[in-house]
């Protein structure tokens, strides 16, 4: 057998010829002893390593072996699930149009309040009327809303703050 | 869910919830590939400490990873293949490391194995499992890392001859080389000494 003979032999026990060629080498192979001998020489090296690695275990127990893992796991950066993730995006995009929306709601409010003119019952005064409303920003997570005809504080957060947002993802 | 309600789901079940989070469905998974997972790494390791070590970091790459899992494969392949790619990282480390084996060098210069007479092996024969075990294991350390390689990545990893090629960098003539060396060598090897054994 010369050498390119063997590996196309080789390459036939492994189903990696194209059909044609397989089978010329499969004829070839049925008519020689020695090929037949050697493609089971080349079989029985495969049985041999399917043997050895049925036979290897892990020597760790399971929760010893697990908690290395386990740690490695809760150390690194955690695994999003995808519901969690979803969440996150969804919360992200609502969030500001809730802020918006209670905000027009509390000015709406002050406005209908006991110290609006547009009522009867209020005998709110222009001074008073004069006082300013006040919004502030202190903290980037925190708005500040004060009415002091309304006698109202608003105080929204909005926890986890967006660069920590960005920053997570 | 305890357990017991694990271990009688199937993979496919166990991942979806690992997916989502659940780290108790994933450890059921690890009990139950850990051994194949270690054994593919000591095959190509040939080192218990690197293989608890490269098995280990596969798990965990594998839970970080989890989400790209979309069942093309049974999970059991996917994350075998992890812990290969992982072990040829190490393995192209430590080449770097060193000269070429005396087998790479033989298979260079013209492969004395295609010259050798072909022996007939009988896996079964009068071997204690065990025996056999430790008879396999010390003749594949005496393949060389690259014929090791190209002989696990076909037979363990069902892998072509051409994504051998790409794996270990090389062409589809020389993994067909690689691998035909180290079967008749392991062949060679395993009667040797199972004629040692008889005398």
């Amino acid at each position: 057998m010369d050498e390119d003979w063997k590996l196309k032999a080789q390459a036939w026990l492994d189903g990696e010829l194209p059909a044609q060629e397989a089978q010329r080498v499969q004829d070839r192979v049925g008519k020689d002893a020695e090929a037949q001998a050697l493609l089971k020489e080349l079989e029985g090296a495969n049985t041999f390593l399917d043997a050895f690695e049925r036979e290897l275990r892990v020597p760790e127990s399971r929760e010893f072996y697990w908690s290395r893992i386990q740690r490695a796991i809760h150390a690194g950066e955690p695994v999003a699930p995808a519901t969690t993730l979803w969440l996150t995006r969804w919360w992200k995009l609502v969030l500001p149009v809730a802020a918006t929306t209670a905000l027009v709601l509390v000015f709406a409010l002050s406005r209908s309040g006991p110290g609006h003119p547009s009522r009867p019952a209020a005998q709110s005064t222009l001074a008073a009327q004069a006082q300013p409303a006040q919004c502030t920003i202190a903290d980037p997570a925190a708005l500040t809303y004060e009415d002091y005809n309304a006698g109202a504080t608003l105080v929204w957060f909005s926890y986890p703050p967006e660069k920590e947002l960005a920053a997570n993802r | 869910m305890n357990g017991n309600a694990y271990s009688s789901k199937d993979d496919r079940e166990l991942v979806r919830a690992a997916q989502k989070g659940d780290t108790m469905a994933f450890e059921e998974l690890v009990a139950r590939h850990r051994d194949k997972v270690y054994a593919r790494a000591y095959g190509m390791m040939r080192n218990e400490d690197a293989a608890l070590d490269l098995s280990q970091e596969a798990w965990v790459k594998g839970w970080q990873r989890l989400r790209q899992f979309q069942g093309e494969s049974s999970f059991s392949t996917w994350i075998t293949r992890i812990v290969i790619n992982l072990c040829l990282d190490q393995l192209r480390k430590q080449k770097r490391q060193r000269t070429d084996s005396l087998e790479a060098l033989s298979e260079e210069s013209g492969g004395v194995e295609r010259q050798m007479p072909v022996v007939v092996v009988n896996p079964s024969a009068g071997l204690e499992r065990e025996e056999l075990r430790q008879r396999i294991d010390r003749a594949l350390d005496q393949l060389s890392y690259e014929h090791r390689t190209a002989l696990i990545l076909h037979e363990f990893q069902d892998m072509e001859y051409k994504e051998i090629a790409k794996v270990m960098g090389c062409s589809i003539g020389t993994v067909m080389s690689r691998l035909f060396y180290a079967r008749r060598r392991m062949a060679a090897l395993l009667a040797n000494l199972k004629n040692e054994d008889l005398r």
